[in-house]
């Protein structure tokens, strides 16, 4: 069948715009653990450059340790910094082989003291750990390698530019609009909040990208991948959640849920494991 | 044959999708005319705005939108009154054409509030609602799929309710007999008018402003560096996620499209409402059977709003539990009651009795209101004496 040309030129320009407002967002998901090539993330048509995209990560953590320091709430005992950077020291040796653009990147890592279960590695190489989740791994080094792989993993991927240039793209769209019809902030702030959940989808193939990979990084590094995803038997923890609660999780969860990530990992263990598949 | 007079409870005009293109020429040439005028006016409003926001107080943000109501109406009225002179003549057509009439455009923005609270409550309930279907139904990409269509949904009805307080500005300014009542029932009759071609209108809007917006970000977003140099991390980002570019590119448009949608709108509304059909007498009464029809739906829709939400409600409490239960049910208990008083406004206007009972419907949530602020109080004043009491209580055995 054929369409008529001014149909067509109008689709056609639709799907142009759909096609670069989805730029930078998530490419083609790595789902194949024994292919670790190494390279750089495939060539993606990104919101904001690089340079920017390091520079605001650097800025934020900056601002983020200044503020830190002034509530005493960055951890001291050198003893401790020293074993967690021990295991970020060879996951970093593994990430700039693998990405050299990060070579210039000035790594580096604090212990926060907050009992949140969470760690952060911004555009960078700018890495948190919060002492919560050194208390949930028993300072394992094998699962906290899995954390901090993952991590890496992120910014490596660029997730952090991705994102930005997304939300950029879709709040400054949604504020014009709001702009233009005179839409009060309430009603703005609303209708972002429904609108970031859209995009909660590519989030989570984001953390599936990084989980893979900082296994990657992990196994390389020398660290044992099967005990490593068993972080996700602690993070599950005892109590199951209600039913139907469980059928809400992926919906307004950022991350995938945490059956689906210890399966995921538990697999990709599996194949990376000495005597696995990828060995 | 005698031609039948048309009432005025009956739909109205209803405008071709092709009217959408006239608006568009007609906005074109317009901008291209007077491209430093249109400029001008959309970086005033702009600004206004933004100075306003970043005052950081509500009561500023709300002066902004007595503000747009005189821009507004001043900008179509010289437009359609000064067409084919210079920027100059219109911009002064328009200030003429105003004079007097201050205060009456300025109590048009009181049509920006139902139109506020209705688009807030179709925001905040649409993903309630989606949430809801993913505890019953499980899938998560269909709900995702369908909160973004409703999204796109209730964008289309909050801009068509954005734009009654406008036209309702426009036409108080333009006609010297418009009352508060009058003013507001021509726009929301030509919105109605206009449904179908507005509804083009927003997703080229949609489309211009993602096409507009992305093109700004990555321009932004590959500057070099050193433009940043004096910037904190909060800044870049905030810059990049308002779109200033983009919002002062759309408000071009917007302006531009106003004079041609609001003569448009407006006259398709005065077809069967207009003095050279009905006396003053009649008008009237068919204004106040409009605006009773418009009561009684009103409150419908607030009570069905309400029910839904007991519904969605008792899905959480059910099944996943709900730490906001007992606010969302005074909430909907309130909705509920509001949406009663309506009924009774409108059968009040009806049967022509007191003010007070015919404002019920404006009475009933600020007396609401008032009474849940003093309860929250007493209660905030029992918690810390509470409090107080515990603290006093444990003092002595930290001592020991």
């Amino acid at each position: 069948m054929t369409r008529s040309a001014p149909t067509g030129r109008v689709l056609a320009g639709l799907t142009l715009v759909l096609a670069i407002a989805g730029c930078g967002d998530a490419g083609a998901p790595a789902t194949d653990p024994a292919s670790f090539k190494g390279q750089p993330p495939k060539v993606r048509v990104h919101m904001i450059s690089r340079d920017l995209s390091r520079m605001i990560g650097e800025r934020g953590y900056a601002e983020l340790i200044e503020s830190l320091e002034l509530q005493e709430r960055l951890e001291t005992n050198a003893r401790l910094q020293q074993r967690v950077e021990v295991i970020a020291n060879r996951l970093v040796h593994q990430a700039i082989q693998a990405y050299p653009f990060s070579q210039d990147w000035s790594w580096e890592l604090r212990i926060v003291k907050d009992d949140e279960i969470n760690a952060s590695c911004m555009p960078g190489g700018k890495m948190t750990l919060n002492t919560g989740l050194m208390a949930l791994t028993r300072m394992d080094e094998h699962k906290l390698a899995t954390v901090l792989g993952h991590e890496i993993a992120h910014a490596l991927l660029e997730h952090g530019r991705a994102s930005i240039g997304r939300s950029a793209v879709v709040l400054g769209t949604l504020q014009a609009m709001a702009q233009s019809f005179k839409m009060g902030q309430l009603r703005l702030n609303t209708l972002v909040e429904g609108m970031e959940r859209v995009t909660l989808p590519l989030e989570r193939e984001h953390e599936r990208e990084a989980d893979l990979l900082g296994m990657q990084l992990m196994t390389r590094a020398g660290y044992d991948p099967v005990r490593g995803a068993s972080i996700w038997v602690d993070m599950k923890g005892d109590e199951p959640a209600p039913r139907l609660a469980q059928r809400l999780e992926p919906y307004v969860s950022s991350h995938p849920t945490s059956d689906e990530r210890l399966t995921n990992l538990t697999e990709i263990a599996r194949v990376l494991a000495p005597g696995g598949p990828a060995r | 044959m005698t031609p039948t007079v048309p009432a005025p409870t009956m739909p109205a005009y209803d405008l071709a999708l092709g009217r959408c293109s006239s608006w568009l020429r007609d906005a074109r040439v317009l901008w291209l005319g007077h491209p430093f005028l249109f400029l001008a006016v959309a970086a005033a409003v702009v600004l206004l705005r933004r100075a306003l926001d970043l005052l950081g107080m509500d009561i500023f943000i709300v002066v902004s939108y007595l503000t747009d109501a005189w821009i507004f109406a001043w900008l179509a009225l010289g437009v359609s009154r000064g067409r084919g002179g210079t920027a100059l003549a219109m911009a002064r057509v328009g200030w003429q054409g105003l004079r007097g009439r201050f205060f009456p455009v300025l109590k048009t923005v009181l049509w920006g509030v139902p139109s506020a609270v209705t688009s807030f409550v179709i925001f905040l309930l649409v993903p309630e609602g989606v949430q809801a279907l993913v505890v019953l139904q499980g899938d998560v990409l269909l709900a995702t799929v369908l909160l973004f269509v409703a999204l796109v949904a209730g964008g289309f009805i909050s801009m068509i309710l954005a734009l009654l307080p406008v036209l309702a500005a426009i036409q108080m300014a333009r006609d010297p007999h418009a009352t508060l009542m009058s003013s507001g029932l021509w726009a929301y009759r030509g919105l109605r008018a206009g449904i179908r071609p507005l509804s083009v209108l927003f997703v080229l809007f949609l489309f211009g402003a993602v096409a507009c917006n992305t093109l700004a970000t990555w321009a932004m977003g590959h500057l070099p560096v050193d433009v940043f140099s004096d910037w904190t991390a909060d800044d870049i980002l905030i810059t990049l996620s308002q779109a200033p570019l983009t919002t002062f590119l759309m408000m071009n448009a917007f302006l531009a499209l106003l004079p041609g949608i609001a003569t448009d709108l407006l006259r398709s509304a005065d077809v069967d409402l207009s003095d050279e059909i009905f006396s003053h007498a009649e008008k009237a009464a068919h204004g106040d059977a409009f605006g009773v029809r418009v009561l009684e739906r009103a409150g419908q829709g607030l009570r069905l709003v309400a029910m839904l939400s007991v519904v969605f409600l008792v899905i959480y409490i059910a099944f996943s539990g709900y730490e906001e239960a007992g606010e969302w049910f005074v909430w909907a208990v309130v909705t509920y009651v509001w949406g009663g008083s309506f009924r009774k406004s409108a059968r009040a206007w009806r049967e022509k009795q007191s003010w007070s009972l015919r404002y019920r419907f404006l009475i009933t949530p600020a007396v609401t209101v008032l009474l849940l602020i003093a309860l929250a109080a007493v209660f905030d004043h029992l918690e810390e004496a509470s409090a107080t009491e515990d603290q006093t209580e444990s003092a002595p055995k930290e001592e020991k």
